[in-house]
């Protein structure tokens, strides 16, 4: 009879566990965007955007949304740091993809470091959402512009979950929608990536 | 600009990019951050020609790129044109223009480092006057 009991209320109380890293070429906003979700779900107030220096390694933050925990990892950028991404392909649940909407010049270089993360194996099926960050700039491209851009490669995604929202990491304008954007998504992929479960 | 595949390819470019970066940055003028004079700095302002510590790497990359352009000696490709701007440039030269002007007093502390950097680049406020010269002339 008691286990029958510590087995519901084991089973009552569980919470599910998702993986999201944060990618993106350096400078993106990756770090403000993990900053920024930290201050919106968890009520701490984020780094300013000059005490944020470039990640060497990466930033972890836990969120609960939804009843769910969210696990952010937010890894670095830079050239040498990228091929270690595909060491956390295997174990995410979803893909956040951050993207410089002033950096013109590197626009094309994005949207080839995008390529090789969706089509890579281990990231198969995995919900990804890129984000048109800094909109709060003069001079930012609009996210129809980046869209046309990135759509060239919606033939690889497959029938996987992706979309481009406009944020401002720096001010937290669109951040809430992103976060409940994928966490639905990796909410109703749980067949094909099952979360962890964990004792609250 | 280059395609990653091409940028990849080219490892013997690389391999000199890192070699003169390597050089440069062990000069007597650039064992300094050049805004707070912190020892053996391993990054760099490529459009400023300055090579300055992480911290101050931070600060530069919040003043957006229209201002400075950040890169790493260590973790980043470079392309021809940014390693020359470093050649051409680098602390000393930068200095004697963006701080021109600049009091003694006028040294950054520790805790205003920001704002300082800020005035430096984005206000010029210790900039020479006129129009950022060639650095050869400097």
């Amino acid at each position: 009879m008691y286990t029958l009991f510590s087995g519901l209320y084991a089973h009552m109380t569980q919470k599910e566990e998702y993986n999201v890293i944060i990618l993106g070429l350096d400078n993106a906003g990756k770090t403000t965007l993990l900053e920024q979700v930290k201050q919106v779900y968890l009520g701490v107030r984020a780094l300013p955007p000059e005490k944020i220096t470039p990640t060497v390694g990466m930033n972890i933050g836990k969120v609960v949304v939804n009843r769910s925990r969210i696990n952010l990892w937010d890894l670095g950028g830079q050239d040498a740091l990228r091929t270690l991404w595909d060491k956390y392909y295997d174990e995410c649940h979803g893909i956040v993809f951050v993207i410089d909407s002033m950096d013109h010049m590197r626009l094309e270089q994005c949207r080839e470091t995008f390529e090789q993360i969706v089509m890579n194996d281990s990231a198969e099926g995995v919900p990804v959402l890129m984000l048109a960050n800094k909109q709060d700039a003069e001079g930012a491209m609009r996210v129809e512009e980046i869209k046309e851009v990135f759509n060239r490669i919606a033939l690889q995604l497959g029938a996987r979950d992706s979309r481009v929202l406009p944020i401002s990491a720096l001010h937290g304008e669109g951040v809430q929608d992103a976060v409940e954007w994928l966490v639905l998504r990796m909410q109703r992929n749980k067949e094909d990536r099952p979360p962890v479960f964990r004792q609250a | 600009m280059a395609t990653r595949a091409a940028r990849t390819a080219d490892k013997e470019l690389n391999r000199l990019h890192t070699k003169i970066l390597g050089d440069l940055a062990r000069q007597p003028t650039n064992r300094l951050c050049a805004d707070c004079h912190k020892k053996d700095p391993r990054w760099a302002s490529w459009n400023l020609g300055i090579f300055i510590c992480i911290r101050c790497s931070g600060i530069h990359r919040s003043l957006g790129t229209h201002i400075s352009k950040v890169k790493s000696i260590d973790l980043d490709c470079w392309t021809p044109e940014q390693v020359e701007s470093m050649q051409r440039w680098g602390n000393e030269r930068a200095n004697i223009y963006w701080e021109a002007n600049l009091k003694e007093a006028q040294r950054p502390t520790d805790y205003g480092l920001d704002n300082w950097i800020r005035s430096k680049y984005e206000r010029r406020a210790f900039a020479m006057k006129g129009p950022t010269p060639e650095p050869e002339t400097l």
